[in-house]
């Protein structure tokens, strides 16, 4: 058989660029190596000049794990779901804050303990004002922790429209790297750090909304949300803000090209993530702890007042002003929106003190405190059914705040217990993830001297088949010159 | 398994966080003190905690009760007392005068000098409140005349005008007695010394005596006795609660002990072992430092040429 005199340069030409092919991603590698979201990369050979013909096509490998990737992003919607829980409910927990001195338990105590003292000295000018001032201190802590939630309710609504964009501005990104991953595909360019971007986006959104990822052929992803696609290869739809029906001030994302936006099946489901959390802390958490707190004083306040009415105050006269002023008035709407609900002491009495109802009968005496010792005994009294409950009434109202206290803490510290838990997991799956994408410098050390030794090989090779052929070329044929 | 840097990198920090946080939480539990800052540290023992503070509260309360009480009944009981002895001193002038021939002047002024001390008591006041007025502790109780023409009425409350302190939960005791209690009417005691002593006045003569003597045997002694029965059992009564009283404070002294106990147990830091778990998380955190710092930077190329 005849060969080509020239073979073995070909060959030598072809180790030189394929050693040098490597060198570079090797180089990337190491150039990368902090890099967050960078998948490191091989590139596979076949066998160069086995044969005749110079070796087949090296291939861009990134090195990625799909199952690990479904995995992370699995967990990384759970973890973000319940840390945008734990954190609203730690945030509520400060709000509460019921562990100090400082806390609603204590105004109750304290007001409880003012009527006592009516009892002991109703003609005194002091005890009257006293029970008075706890009445209004213990009004202003229930509006102010009851704002303070409402606050909390906008302040997570301003998250949930911050998430509205975000998805937006992931779901633009995603398609457009869809696009641009199959334009390259089609050139048969390297798409590894778009795919890379693409990865990191994923990552986020699946944090952000649970979402789910399915890979096309083409080197596309569709994305799910709740069922419904937002990201289908080149196109993807937008998510925009409508009022919520019901609460004012309130928001509700909806998709805006498959439906109509205005209409409420057209609203967006999350099955996961911060946005299924924050949705769920704003219109859930938070609402019920501030519509049982809301209960409780109602309940509280209507039978102090009603106590009250049965009284007769320092002239001898029968009681005509309540205590407590609710707003809206409980008898016309008993279980009111928290926006509305207000509590106050009445300014009547403020303004009087002598008009408070100590007394249980018509001109009985200025040392009849008997009333006020009923009222200080609706602390033992059955008023309230348990938080949440529509049974009939079968607690106190220390007990009623004592559960709901207790509930809360539970709550925070089951949610936060899950997301340390997730957090662990999500750290240990992302380690295995970075085990198999991250680069390792000494790895990549050994491989750069192991090419740059094949690479001097590959030059010495070419040497000596030069020195070959210049024996045959140049020194051939001089016989009798 | 392929270890990369990022992963190395990754789990030392995660390390070191978990170790700081450690260490941040046992250091707070160890500066004030308490295990217990927010409900979710210990969801069940909120209940409780928030219970014992509540119930620790009201004790202080119920003191203040049973002192404003205290003093009401400590009046009380000392005026009966005074009542009871007075009682008894014009019962012996009566028994005395009833056989005595003579000084039967003196013996009517000493009744009426009985009678005005037994109407000053009676209008005593506890803290510038009419002891025995029921609730209209600002009237006086007994105004009228009492020479020549006895007219001496009773103008405190009558209804039931029992004044109450709550000394433990639920539990309330009456702490004052009214003057229709004090002053019954087939026992009103003034009109008994009264009469008392316009009869001993009005022995002047041999007959008027007789009749005198007649009438106190036969009147003004049994009359004297209903009234002392009457003021006797008053007194027990309040000596009764009283005790009450003094039981409640001697109860409340233990609870709140016990209170206080039970408190600190649930919420106060074990300082021995917290000091433990801080100086273990003080360790670790520093061989973490350790390895890291020599795990860290170390690789391939140090060796390289």
């Amino acid at each position: 058989m005849i060969r080509n005199s020239f073979f073995g340069l070909s060959v030598a030409r072809h180790a030189l660029m394929m050693e040098q092919r490597h060198l570079d991603v090797s180089g990337r590698n190491v150039a990368n190596a902090n890099n967050a979201g960078y998948s490191r990369q091989e590139l596979r050979t076949d066998s160069v000049g086995g044969a005749l013909a110079p070796g087949g096509r090296p291939v861009l490998v990134r090195e990625r794990d799909l199952f690990l990737d479904r995995m992370y992003r699995a967990r990384n919607a759970e973890y973000g779901y319940n840390s945008a829980r734990a954190e609203a409910l730690e945030r509520l927990e400060v709000i509460w804050g019921d562990m100090g001195d400082f806390g609603l338990r204590d105004e109750l105590a304290m007001f409880w303990d003012s009527l006592q003292t009516l009892n002991n000295r109703p003609a005194d000018h002091d005890a009257r004002v006293q029970v008075l001032q706890r009445a209004a201190s213990l009004s202003n802590l229930v509006n102010s922790v009851v704002g303070q939630l409402s606050e909390q309710r906008q302040d997570l609504d301003g998250i949930v429209q911050g998430v509205g964009e975000a998805i937006n501005r992931l779901g633009r990104g995603i398609a457009l790297l869809n696009q641009q991953i199959m334009e390259s595909n089609t050139l048969g360019r390297d798409s590894a750090n778009l795919e890379d971007q693409r990865d990191m986006l994923l990552d986020e959104l699946s944090e952000l909304t649970g979402a789910t990822v399915l890979e096309q052929a083409d080197g596309r992803v569709h994305v799910w949300i709740g069922g419904r696609p937002l990201v289908q290869g080149n196109h993807y739809e937008e998510i925009v803000l409508r009022p919520h029906p019901t609460d004012d001030g309130i928001h509700v994302l909806r998709w805006s090209k498959s439906g109509d936006p205005d209409d409420a099946a057209n609203t967006v489901q999350f099955t996961g993530g911060r946005a299924r959390g924050l949705l769920e802390a704003r219109d859930h958490d938070v609402v019920d702890y501030q519509r049982n707190l809301v209960r409780m004083v109602i309940g509280m306040a209507t039978a102090i007042n009603d106590q009250h009415r049965l009284g007769f105050d320092m002239a001898g006269a029968a009681v005509v002003d309540d205590l407590f002023v609710i707003e809206p008035d409980p008898a016309l709407n008993p279980d009111p929106d928290p926006l509305l609900f207000a509590i106050s002491v009445n300014s009547v009495l403020v303004a009087n003190p002598s008009l408070l109802g100590a007394a249980t009968a018509a001109d009985s005496g200025p040392s009849d405190g008997g009333n006020a010792q009923k009222m200080a005994d609706l602390r033992h009294a059955i008023l309230l059914s348990p938080p949440g409950s529509a049974a009939p009434p079968s607690i106190t109202v220390d007990a009623y705040y004592r559960m709901l206290t207790a509930s809360l803490g539970l709550d925070t510290q089951e949610a936060g217990r899950r997301v340390r838990t997730l957090q662990l997991q999500l750290e240990q799956v992302n380690e295995r993830r970075l085990g198999r994408s991250g680069v390792s410098i000494d790895e990549e050390m050994v491989t750069l001297m192991q090419h740059q030794r094949a690479y001097q090989a590959a030059a010495r090779t070419l040497t000596i088949m030069d020195e070959a052929l210049d024996l045959l070329i140049n020194r051939m044929g001089l016989v009798g010159r | 398994m392929r270890i990369t840097n990022q992963m190395q990198i990754a789990a030392i920090t995660r390390n070191l966080r978990d170790v700081r946080s450690t260490l941040a939480r046992t250091q707070s539990q160890m500066a004030d003190g308490r295990t217990l800052r927010r409900p979710s540290d210990d969801p069940a023992k909120v209940r409780t905690v928030m219970s014992l503070r509540s119930s620790l509260q009201h004790l202080d309360q119920y003191e203040s009760n049973i002192n404003d009480g205290r003093g009401w009944l400590v009046n009380t009981e000392h005026a009966l007392t005074h009542l009871i002895e007075t009682l008894q001193e014009a019962r012996e002038v009566a028994v005395y005068g009833a056989s005595s021939p003579t000084s039967q002047y003196e013996l009517s002024q000493h009744i009426k000098a009985l009678l005005d001390d037994a109407v000053a008591v009676a209008n005593q006041q506890h803290n510038g409140e009419y002891l025995f007025s029921g609730f209209r502790t600002d009237v006086r109780p007994f105004q009228g005349s009492v020479y020549p023409v006895f007219d001496l009425t009773y103008n405190g409350s009558t209804d039931t005008a029992i004044m109450q302190r709550e000394i433990a939960p639920g539990l309330q005791v009456p702490v004052n007695v009214d003057g229709a209690r004090l002053l019954p009417a087939d026992a009103n005691f003034f009109r008994t010394l009264y009469d008392l002593h316009t009869d001993l006045q009005a022995a002047t003569d041999e007959t008027q005596r007789e009749a005198a003597v007649q009438r106190i045997a036969q009147e003004r002694l049994p009359e004297l006795d209903r009234a002392l029965t009457n003021l006797t059992s008053l007194r027990s009564e309040v000596g009764v609660w009283s005790r009450r009283l003094d039981q409640a404070q001697q109860m409340h002294v233990v609870s709140r002990v016990t209170l206080e106990q039970q408190l600190t147990d649930f919420e106060a830091t074990e300082v021995e072992r917290t000091f433990l778990e801080l100086q273990t998380a003080q360790q670790s955190y520093q061989a973490i430092l350790y390895i890291g710092a020599r795990v860290l930077p170390t690789s391939l190329l140090d060796f390289l040429r």
